[in-house]
């Protein structure tokens, strides 16, 4: 039973140091990140400073050589890989750039992925909508209030802003506590970004998630409580740069 | 109640074991039944079908002309025929060594054989006296791979006799005397050094 | 459970190569089941043929030869055997029955044999089984035939029919004893042996048929008349015995080995049997080992394609990573898959296996005497498969190692 320790930090990341293999420069040197429960915060970074690593260490997937790693109250320093796996599937949401989907598998079963490997999460679902599917397409109709057509699909017909938002609905099925989202809208058009946005934080409040969200495009930092730079996070890259 | 558990389940111990120790012991017992047998032992005493060859001088022997040696090995191999079995191992579990020649199948299940004491007894002339066969039956159908390798085979010997006279020496009268041994095979095992 | 899912649709959008997979597997299974298959049907085959015969007794040749041509119809005899030596040992002591047979014609690509009436009480075959009659009865008139059940199927024949006999064993021949046609009055029940395969007629037929031959050639004019002296056999092919005592059967090989009137060979049916399944058993071996490599082959190519697969599908496992899969879920999906298709692969193999049986099995027996049953697979056969689906499971490990080594270096960096 992995025991969670209550602490108001959702994200506790202090004094990190990570290199992708033994030889080569650490990506990660020295970090310190603080993200407090049901906050939004913005994370300012150009591409090599460091954002996708960071990631890798939130959410579980790869273990600094060095320092703290907090998530969600677990000390992830402490547990195995297993069940650092089991934290993430039942905490977190996470939105990449594109190619989000599993392109075998339609986009409802896409959107319920997190419930089949989250027991938490799957609960939390069926406790709103009754079910897996009907959470899955409730957040699908909210995600696409003019979308006429069928979930049942396969995602390869979708275009990059339906496939973003599916991404979107998949996060937040089961309402884990902290979304990640890498550059979300990257790849879409003006007005379809606005659209994302809108939704996702319309989502966000209801839900209560922390949002983690990453870019190098200030244009929407002023919908987000903090402004945090990779610089500061991550210090000594500069130096290494 | 607690004493009910503890002495039911004592009981079952003592059950338990008892059963044990009388499977074990009834093996042994069981083991102890079979008696393992050499060839020789099947061949009775005082009968011997080169005594006509043993009591000659080797003088004697090299005197005799062509016809008189075909006729002499002629009655040793009717006596051969003819030999008689050793009574007392009617009923007997033995357990003996010895080559298979198949007789009869089911699909590719050996179920009848004859056992000889060494291999090509159908090639080497003469052939084994009767009292060296032993004519097997398995109740199921066994797996049997090559006829080329010896194997021990238990089992429980009967001997049969047909009718016919026989002088007091046992020796046939001219009338065909069919003794023979059969088997009823129970375990057949390849035969290691 | 969401690995077999994943796994299912995952095959599904890979369908074209993922059948082709299955189809290699398929008919590697086919052949294999299909060899031990035949292998297990042509011993028991054989070992049904004959039984309750204590020696089988022929002109001097080989024992394996004399085997074929005398019981299971395969091949020739090199000699025949006199009459007279065939009645002076028959009436020996110790021999309790003798069959004759007589061969060396044939009807429409079916062996002619000839024999006595004892025939069809005394010959066994299976385990200790008598023939039976479907119809009608044994031979009484010279020109009467009593015909297998497989010869009665193929060539729609009912009592009373005529049968014209031809020279030699051949499917066909141009020498054909027209004038002397037979008639049909019995038709024997279904062995499974070749005695299905087989037109049974009297000695005194046999020589009724070659009177006013000379060699292959029809004399012109008739200069034997069909008198029962005429019709006395001067020779036969080989004969089967039966003796009062088992124990006797060394005796009297001996004697019929050393028989002073002309060259014979007497055998045990059993032991050369097992000599021919000695003989059998090379070329079993070869067949099985490369079975197993076409096998082999298969599992090899499954291996290829999904190794290849695999670049591609780093963006989906770094997905799964990110929806919480373990590198254990990732390498499970992957094992699954080739166990899945290796599953498929051998399902459809067995079907192929067991239509192609059920197709060519008439063929088969017509022309080999070869019964193979569609019988559920042995326990042999059931290893086989076992042990098939244990080495696609190792297989599939080797692309999930892949896929494991690929996401430690990826992580949740979706490359494209």
């Amino acid at each position: 039973m992995i025991e969670p320790v209550l602490k108001p930090t959702l994200i506790d990341l202090q004094d990190v140091d990570f290199a992708w293999h033994a030889k080569a420069e650490p990506a990660i040197k020295s970090a310190h990140l603080q993200v407090e429960k049901h906050k939004h915060v913005f994370l300012r970074g150009a591409s090599g400073s460091g954002k996708s690593t960071l990631l890798n260490i939130i959410g579980g997937i790869v273990t600094p050589q060095h320092g703290q790693v907090n998530i969600v109250g677990h000390d992830f320093c402490q547990l195995k890989g297993l069940q650092k796996d089991r934290v993430r599937a039942d905490h977190i949401g996470f939105i990449f750039q594109q190619f989000n989907l599993i392109p075998y598998l339609s986009i409802l079963e896409n959107v319920i992925l997190p419930c089949r490997f989250s027991k938490l999460r799957r609960d939390n679902a069926i406790k709103r909508s009754g079910s897996v599917l009907e959470e899955a397409t409730y957040l699908l109709n909210r995600l696409y209030p003019k979308g006429k057509f069928s979930f049942h699909r396969t995602t390869s017909e979708l275009s990059v802003g339906q496939q973003q938002r599916v991404a979107a609905a998949r996060a937040l099925i089961g309402q884990p506590q902290l979304i990640i989202a890498d550059e979300p809208t990257s790849s879409l058009d003006y007005d379809a970004r606005e659209a994302f946005m809108a939704l996702l934080f319309d989502e966000i409040k209801q839900s209560g998630s922390t949002l983690l969200y990453v870019s190098h495009d200030p244009t929407h930092q002023h919908l987000f409580d903090s402004v945090v730079d990779m610089s500061l996070i991550n210090p000594h890259l500069e130096l290494a740069l | 109640m607690k004493n009910i558990n503890v002495t039911y389940s004592h009981f079952l111990l003592v059950w338990a074991l008892t059963i044990v120790l009388s499977c074990f012991i009834g093996s042994k017992a069981f083991a102890a039944d079979i008696t393992e047998i050499d060839w020789e032992v099947l061949i009775p005493q005082d009968w011997n079908p080169n005594q006509a060859f043993e009591d000659m001088t080797d003088e004697e022997y090299y005197a005799l002309s062509e016809t008189e040696l075909v006729i002499l090995e002629q009655s040793v191999q009717a006596m051969f025929d003819a030999a008689p079995v050793v009574e007392a191992f009617d009923g007997q579990q033995v357990r003996i060594p010895g080559f298979v020649l198949p007789l009869e199948f089911s699909d590719t299940l050996l179920k009848e054989f004859l056992l000889v004491p060494y291999f090509g007894a159908c090639t080497h002339t003469p052939p084994p006296p009767a009292n060296q066969i032993i004519y097997g039956k398995l109740k199921t159908g066994t797996k049997f791979e090559s006829i080329y390798l010896p194997v021990w085979i238990t089992g429980t010997l009967s001997t049969t006799r047909s009718q016919s006279e026989l002088t007091e020496s046992g020796v046939a009268n001219g009338v065909d005397v069919q003794s023979a041994y059969a088997m009823d095979v129970q375990l057949i095992e390849p035969y290691i050094e | 459970m969401k690995l077999r899912l994943l796994a299912k649709k995952s095959l599904i959008s890979r369908r074209s190569t993922a059948i082709l997979t299955i189809f290699s597997i398929a008919m590697s299974v086919a052949l294999l089941l299909g060899v031990e298959k035949v292998r297990v049907n042509a011993q028991s085959s054989f070992a049904n043929t004959i039984s309750g015969t204590d020696l089988i007794v022929g002109a001097r040749s080989g024992s394996i030869q004399l085997l074929l041509y005398s019981v299971f119809r395969i091949g020739d005899a090199t000699n025949n055997i006199s009459f007279k030596s065939y009645q002076d040992i028959a009436q020996q002591k110790g021999v309790k029955w003798t069959i004759p047979i007589s061969l060396g014609d044939s009807h429409r690509g079916f062996r002619v044999m000839g024999t006595s009436r004892d025939y069809f009480s005394v010959y066994q075959y299976g385990e200790k089984r008598t023939l039976e009659f479907a119809s009608g009865k044994q031979f009484e008139g010279v020109f009467d035939a009593v015909i297998g059940a497989e010869v009665a199927n193929a060539l729609n024949y009912a009592i009373g029919d005529q049968v014209i006999v031809s020279h030699g064993t051949g499917s066909a021949s141009f020498a054909q004893h027209k004038d002397k046609p037979f008639i049909i009055s019995g038709i024997l029940k279904h062995t499974g042996t070749p005695v299905d395969r087989t037109l049974h007629v009297s000695l005194a037929g046999i020589e009724a048929m070659h009177v006013n031959w000379q060699g292959a050639v029809k004399k012109r004019k008739a200069s034997k008349a069909l008198t029962e002296a005429n019709l006395q056999p001067e020779s036969i092919t080989a004969f089967l015995v039966g003796l009062d005592s088992k124990i006797a059967s060394f005796k009297m090989q001996r004697y019929i080995n050393e028989y002073k009137a002309e060259p014979l060979l007497a055998i045990f049916p059993g032991i050369a049997l097992y000599e021919l399944w000695d003989l059998m058993s090379v070329a079993e071996k070869a067949l099985l080992i490369i079975s197993m490599f076409v096998v082999l082959a298969a599992l090899t190519g499954m291996l290829a394609v999904s190794l290849a697969g695999l670049n591609e599908r780093r963006r989906e496992v770094a997905i799964l990573r990110s929806v919480g899969a373990s590198h254990w879920h990732i390498m499970g999906l992957l094992i699954t898959e080739t166990v899945l298709l290796t599953v498929v692969g051998i399902l459809l193999g067995l079907a192929l296996l067991y239509f192609g049986i059920w197709f060519a099995q008439p063929i088969i027996e017509k022309t080999y005497g070869l019964f193979i049953p569609v019988t559920a697979p042995n326990i042999r056969e059931l290893g086989m498969v076992c042990v098939l689906l244990i080495a696609s499971l190792i297989v599939g490990l080797v692309p999930a190692y892949r896929a494991y080594k690929n996401s430690l270096a990826d992580g949740m960096s979706i490359r494209s």
